[in-house]
């Protein structure tokens, strides 16, 4: 079998077992804490604007663990100033496009050492704003740095030339070019990542980026602007635009300079960008591409074989890990009659083990969920949960708390027609199915809208080698929980209604980027060619 | 590096070096004719090994096949795991194999052959655990001691998932030292195994993996996780104080190193054990950091005015953290070449020698030179034989233990106790390690390499 990217080497996750890895985030949190509370505008050509339509700066991003933690306040941007943006963009895209590659690959990496150095202040900063435990904020602040390394080194082989075919007297030659203005719509479930990745992926190639970080995460998507700066980006190739998605999403997915759309979020939102972004306004020369990673309703399948210990492990991570608020996270588990009485228990116990705590408390196994909305959505998904199905355990959350903590739920005695085993809930809440054989597991997996990740834990050789054909999935694991892909190791993104594009962390995502010309010239004259000559 | 150029017949060789080989060679003339169990061709588990190590398919193949045993209900299950793990062309099997694993599937004698496999597995399991509970692995311990071998148990299980799995791990910790007590004061006076240089050492002995006494243990909640697993250990340590009874907390994962003498230390640190002189550690020679750690407990010992037990070994997770570095990016913690893990064990034997003022000595390896080396550098600093003792893993090596046994020093076996589920990662981490190309006891007793060969010393660098 061929290797891809053998030589790529991820940016390792800090070892805390080790004291001086716990003492960087300890004292990273103190720090952070202690410089909370600036205000976040729109910057444009490297300037803060306002306008009169612009907020006031009420807006606010708090602290989900402790609301009355205020992160940073925010002045919204209005559709004045997004429009402003967009024209800053398109307009430093003539030189931006054409500086040569190496030297745009030379900036991202970097940012990529700058996210190094910077790598505990800014996962304390995610742990506060956005309610990651510190393990899954470091996870973070690396796929980042591997985003950066990872489409710098790619965007540099992409833009050699490549010539096809070899006959003589016509060279044929294939050309890659930007496509013009990017605007990236980023969730807040990795606020540094993702947001990173489809950045640093249109950048790489030349185009220019409206940046619109979820609201939630507006202090992690400023720091990703300003390492950018710090880079070497030169102002206007990048402008930031905090503010209400609703308002700037919608405003960006019709203008006619946008060219290219870049979002990761809920299926609702990623289906309307898709249907209006195919409309083409007046005065658009261009069908607008539109690269949207959406969600999933992921199925871990539990064989009769399978190694319990390793599988309730996996489970219990993958389905409360970032309080199952993960596009990967599990939320659905299958398991094979056999083994379901034995499985059940154990996952209970097990569940009811862990602890439900603020995310900076680094006994957190599960935290508050991003904000009220999420807290009350989740919450009445757990009551069509008791409606149509039974409890199995409900984990303790904090007393007294005024965070957003939702109880982490499994339920049992799911069907696969469920509402909790078909929508995605984006919360620690968990569908556990039983199913009498294989076949039928595999069916339920796969009986979905969804097609984005999944698992099975087997030490059947035949059953492992069918989920490799039948487990309908963009991103399968055996015998290992289905969250954490890493840059060019794993490749991620799904099909069906979890997402249109190519998979993220491979050089083929960078295509999505690109417009692709190839030349054809005639060399001979006279009937002689170079070839011949 | 040709391993039959032994150094014992250069005449560069220093005094001591020519003790040792000459007492590895002494005990190598007494017990090489014998063969260890484990490699015992008229059984099942020796075939099988045997096998094993001219095949590495099929290694892969068995191994995986005795991982998932246990959690096959059903002899339908059973079969369906045969066929997909041994009909399979890259295995070149031998045809009576073949036809026999094979016949286990289908017709009429298949049930038949079903059980003599589940009997052989098992039989192969009790090589190494010595029973499924307390009750049967008793009469074991008697055994032993009667033939002047020494013990310290284990109770297999070793993750716990859940703490309702950890509560009852320690309760049958607890459990354990009280029957241990009770049974073993009726056994016979053995001034060999009771007494070293420091007076009258117990009968009783556990070794205590702490991931198997709290779910949620994690370095990253480093004081939480202290702060539990000390509780539940204090009560331990208060049993096994009230009953005599010493206690090892066994090393695991790199990962919970730094945690493991943390808590070792605080333990130790606490009132209620100031008194109890029956603590041991154990440390890992194949680990780069473990010169440094141990004398950093050297001299926490020396200020704390404590006596512990320190067990060396070589380590037993050496393809894990091999793994895990790889796959993390992380420096290597552990050495790349086996002669380097030998030669730091017998560096750190030699430090642990010369601080016996703090440290009770326990040297675990079935590695006759690494074992002929600390005998001798204990004799060169006039320490009687039993100031120090001799560990090996039950079931493995029993000519070495025989042999050693019978020359005067106090020789332990670490016993494990357990159900074949819980204990799977036992048994296959004893099972890779003695079909290892590095292992001692294959190159003996199956390679049959040259003894001098054998016993030459380790070194860091060549
Ligand atoms: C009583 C007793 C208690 C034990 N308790 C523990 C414990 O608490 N924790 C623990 O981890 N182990 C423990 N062990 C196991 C021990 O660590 C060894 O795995 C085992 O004893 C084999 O080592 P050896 O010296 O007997 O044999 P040898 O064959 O001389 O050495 C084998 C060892 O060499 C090392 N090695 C193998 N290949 C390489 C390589 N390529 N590079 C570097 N090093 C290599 C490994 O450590 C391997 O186990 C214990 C052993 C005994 C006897």
């Amino acid at each position: 079998m061929e290797t891809l990217y053998a030589d790529f080497k991820n940016e390792p996750y800090l070892d805390f077992s080790k004291d001086e890895n716990r003492n960087k985030i300890q004292s990273a949190l103190k720090k952070v804490k202690g410089s909370l509370g600036k205000n976040y505008s729109p910057i444009i050509d490297g300037k803060i604007v306002a306008s009169a339509d612009s907020g006031d700066g009420s807006a606010q991003s708090v602290n989900p663990a402790e609301p009355d933690m205020v992160i940073g306040s925010i002045t919204e941007a209005s559709e004045n100033i997004t429009e402003q943006a967009i024209q800053s963009c398109k307009k430093n895209f003539i030189s931006w496009g054409t500086t040569p590659v190496s030297e745009r690959a030379q900036i991202l990496k970097k940012a990529a050492e700058i996210f190094r150095k910077q790598k505990s202040e800014l996962s304390a900063l995610e742990i506060l704003e956005c309610g990651k435990q510190w393990r899954e904020a470091d996870g973070d602040m690396c796929e980042a740095i591997d985003f950066l390394e990872f489409y710098a080194q790619e965007a540099v082989h992409l833009f050699e030339l490549k010539q096809m075919g070899s006959e003589p007297g016509l060279r044929n030659t294939l050309y890659f070019k930007p496509r013009g203005v990017a605007a990236v719509i980023s969730p807040w479930n990795f606020p540094i990542a993702i947001p990173v990745g489809m950045i640093a992926a249109a950048l790489a190639v030349g185009n220019t980026v409206v940046f619109k970080p979820a609201e939630v995460a507006t202090a992690c998507g400023y720091k990703i602007y300003e390492i950018l700066k710090e880079a070497g980006l030169p102002d206007g190739v990048l402008n930031f635009l905090p503010g209400q998605g609703r308002l700037i999403g919608n405003y960006l997915v019709r203008r006619p300079d946008v060219s290219l759309i870049a979002f990761t979020g809920s299926k609702e939102v990623g289906l309307a960008i898709i249907e209006e972004a195919g409309k083409t306004p007046k005065g658009q020369n261009h069908v607008k591409k539109v690269i949207a990673e959406m969600g999933g309703k992921n199925a871990i399948i539990i064989d009769s074989d399978a190694d319990l210990d390793s599988a309730i492990t996996g489970v219990l991570q993958a389905a409360f890990g970032y309080q199952g608020q993960k596009c990967s996270a599990c939320s659905r588990v299958i398991v094979l009659d056999s083994v379901y009485d034995k499985f059940t228990s154990r996952l209970k116990e097990a569940a009811l083990s862990i602890k439900v705590s603020p995310a900076e408390d680094p006994g957190s196994a599960v935290g508050a969920v991003i904000n009220k909305g999420a807290f009350e959505k989740i919450s009445q998904y757990i009551e069509i949960g008791k409606k149509e199905a039974q409890v199995l355990v409900q984990c303790e959350i904090p007393q007294g708390t005024t965070g957003y903590f939702v109880k982490p739920t499994i339920f049992c005695n799911v069907q696969p027609n469920h509402r909790i085993a078909q929508e995605e809930i984006f919360g620690p809440v968990l569908a556990v199915l039983k199913v009498k054989d294989f076949d039928e597991a595999l069916k339920i997996a796969n009986g979905t809208q969804f097609a984005l990740t999944g698992a099975l834990y087997s030490r059947s050789p035949k059953n492992i080698e069918r989920a490799y054909k039948e487990f309908e999935v963009g991103n399968l694991y055996i015998n290992t929980k289905c969250t954490g892909a890493m840059v060019a190791r794993q490749p991620f993104g799904g099909f069906k209604l979890s997402g249109v594009g190519t998979k993220a962390g491979m050089k083929e995502y960078l295509l999505q980027f690109v417009e692709m010309k190839t030349v054809s010239e005639n060399t001979q004259r006279q009937g002689f060619a170079p070839e011949t000559i | 590096m040709t391993k039959f150029n032994s150094s014992y017949n250069t005449y560069s060789m220093s005094d001591i070096e020519v003790k040792i080989q000459r007492l590895g060679h002494n005990i190598f003339s007494q017990c090489r004719k014998q063969t260890p169990s484990i490699f015992n061709k008229d059984w099942w588990s020796g075939k099988m090994l045997d096998l094993s190590m001219s095949n590495k398919n099929f290694k892969l193949q068995l191994f995986r096949f005795i991982d998932v045993f246990p959690s096959l209900t059903s002899n339908e299950d059973i079969r369906h795991h045969i066929q997909e793990y041994f009909n399979r062309d890259d295995l070149h099997l031998p045809a009576t194999l073949k036809f026999g694993l094979l016949a286990m599937t289908e017709g009429i004698t298949s049930s038949l052959a079903l059980l003599a496999l589940k009997k052989n597995i098992h039989h192969m399991a009790k090589l190494f655990i010595s029973g499924q509970n307390i009750e049967e692995a008793l009469p074991q311990l008697k055994n032993l001691w009667d033939s002047e071998i020494s013990f310290t148990t284990d109770l297999l299980g070793e993750k716990a998932l859940c703490e309702k799995e950890a509560e009852n791990h320690l309760q049958q910790y607890l459990n354990l030292i009280e029957k241990l007590s009770l049974t073993s004061s009726a056994w016979k006076q053995s001034s060999q195994l009771e007494t070293a240089s420091w007076g009258k050492i117990p009968r009783c002995n556990i070794s205590v993996k702490i991931s198997s006494l709290n779910s949620q243990l994690d370095p990253l909640n480093f004081d939480e996780s202290l702060i539990v697993l000390k509780t539940r250990l204090l009560k331990i340590f208060k049993k096994a104080q009230d009953h005599n009874c010493t206690v090892y907390l066994d090393m695991e994962h790199y990962e919970l190193k730094d945690f493991t003498l943390a808590l070792f230390k605080s333990l130790l640190e606490d009132k209620a054990l100031s008194n109890f002189q029956e603590a041991g550690i154990v440390l890992q020679a194949y680990l780069k950091d473990t010169e440094r750690d141990l004398l950093q407990l050297i001299e926490w010992g020396s200020s704390y005015q404590r006596k512990f037990y320190v067990r060396l070994v070589k380590g037993a997770y050496w393809d894990h953290e091999t793994t895990i570095a790889r796959l993390q990016n992380w420096p290597c913690p552990v050495f790349q070449k086996k002669e380097h893990s030998d030669a730091n064990y017998e560096k750190l034997t030699n430090i642990i020698l010369d601080h016996t003022n703090v440290i009770r000595p326990a040297f675990a390896s079935h590695n006759i030179r690494s074992l002929a080396h600390a005998i001798t550098q204990a004799h060169q600093r006039d320490l009687s034989p039993n100031s120090f003792e001799l560990q090996m893993l039950w079931g493995m090596a029993e000519p070495i233990k025989k042999a050693l046994c019978q020359m005067g020093y106090r020789v332990r076996d670490y016993v494990p106790i357990g159900d074949l589920v819980p204990g799977m990662a036992f048994l296959v981490r004893r099972l890779l390690e003695n079909t290892s190309n590095e292992s001692f006891l294959r190159q003996s007793f199956v390679d049959n390499e040259e003894a001098s060969g054998l016993l030459r010393a380790p070194h860091f660098d060549e």
